[in-house]
């Protein structure tokens, strides 16, 4: 995500971004329009739930994570279990580990502004400063700065307005709270997306066996007298399909589980077995799961 | 909850949400390579606790009673249409909402 870097560069040289917001920066614009409107609708989200501007305000400030912010509301109204609250945090946050770990070398030698660094590690601070290429007489611990204080910003500031101005708003807002299941929605099919097209780019390296391994029991495929390396348009139905849905064998097992986790234990209790579940199928499953899926 | 407890649960989601961020560099010093099952987790756990997290939105859905779960049903369909449309993440999660909205308050 290259769209934030010219604003970063000219805040991190001193300049007024609004000034230079030419026909040259028009991608400024969308990025700052996204966090206003998530941070806004965060806060008008939690002044709905009965909420002061204070709970958003404070907590864009401390969190600092956008999804994990939208389920402490439903954390915050339901009943109290802090351990819940903390193994929450941590799965759904824990995407953020391996951020940390593409950024050990940038983040190094930036000196006290490191603890800020990673303390807003959120998506978008790393996706610009891990894409990001620091110009020549830019102090790159400074250019991490402040993209990471810009996010901060307008998320501190979009969710603390909404806070505000939630109790202004004049029109009906039964059913707002859709806006996190919208989110989440949009966040896996974002994800599945991105899973198709690593699978068609991992396919479309010429590799004998992937599509062997595609199928989900060769052995008993041989046995039947179906030869190992078929060509792919005479393969049968069921083993196309798993070979579209092997790159999805994750997200499944996330819905699937989910899903069985929440008949099997209710609304209240199932999102700690669910987790613990997850952890469990994609840890057994890590020999199937895990092929091709190397990054070279 | 009380205020107490509520600033228990922020302070856990808090200190949850700082762990993920600082472990790596607390635990992976530069130059060693990260251990490989951690590699594998960071790509296999995204994709399921997003489907996690969109269960965990609709858990209290039922199917059974009430509005047996059309409105949810039919504002996720126009999220993932406007999506596959035109991949503008805020346009689809507005779109899905307002359908939403306009769902549950003038037709359900």
């Amino acid at each position: 995500m290259h769209r934030f870097d010219c604003g970063a560069v000219l805040f991190a040289r001193g300049y007024d971004i609004n000034k230079r917001k030419g026909p040259g920066h028009p991608h400024t614009i969308p990025i700052f329009a996204g966090f206003w409107f998530l941070g806004l609708t965060y806060g008008i989200y939690m002044h709905a739930a009965g909420f002061s501007f204070w709970y958003p305000m404070l907590m864009s400030l401390t969190i600092f994570a956008g999804s994990v912010e939208f389920v402490a509301v439903n954390l915050l109204l339901g009943a109290f279990n802090p351990l819940q609250a903390l193994a929450m945090a941590v799965l759904i946050n824990a995407r953020h580990l391996f951020y940390g770990i593409s950024m050990l070398d940038r983040y190094r030698g930036t000196g006290w502004k490191k603890l800020y660094l990673i303390f807003g590690l959120c998506d978008e601070s790393f996706s610009i400063n891990y894409t990001a290429t620091i110009p020549a007489g830019v102090d790159k611990g400074w250019f991490y700065f402040f993209v990471t204080l810009l996010n901060h910003l307008y998320w501190f500031t979009g969710a603390t307005l909404g806070g505000i101005f939630g109790s202004l708003l004049r029109f009906n807002t039964e059913g707002l709270d859709f806006v996190m299941t919208a989110m989440f929605v949009v966040i896996f099919l974002d994800q599945w997306l991105k899973d198709t097209a690593g699978s068609k780019q991992r396919a479309s390296v010429p590799a004998p066996e992937t599509q062997q391994d595609a199928l989900p029991q060769p052995d008993a495929g041989q046995a039947e007298g179906v030869p190992p390396r078929r060509p792919r348009g005479n393969r049968p139905r069921a083993a196309r399909l798993a070979a579209y849905l092997q790159p999805h064998a994750s997200a499944l097992l996330g819905l699937g589980l989910s899903l069985l986790c929440l008949l099997a234990f209710g609304a209240d209790n199932f999102l700690i077995p669910a987790m613990l579940a997850i952890l469990l199928a994609v840890t057994l499953l890590r020999r199937p799961l895990d092929k091709g899926g190397d990054k070279p | 909850m009380t205020l107490p407890q509520q600033i228990l649960t922020i302070g856990m989601v808090v200190l949850g949400t700082a762990l993920t961020r600082f472990i790596p560099f607390l635990l992976f010093p530069v130059g060693k390579p990260t251990p490989r099952y951690i590699q594998y987790l960071g790509r296999v756990l995204p994709a399921a606790v997003f489907g996690l997290l969109v269960v965990y939105c609709l858990r209290s859905v039922s199917l059974l009673t009430g509005t047996h779960g059309l409105p949810e049903l039919i504002a996720i369909a126009v999220v993932i249409a406007l999506h596959l449309w035109k991949r503008q993440m805020l346009l689809s999660i507005a779109g899905g909402t307002v359908v939403y909205m306009l769902l549950v308050q003038l037709v359900f």
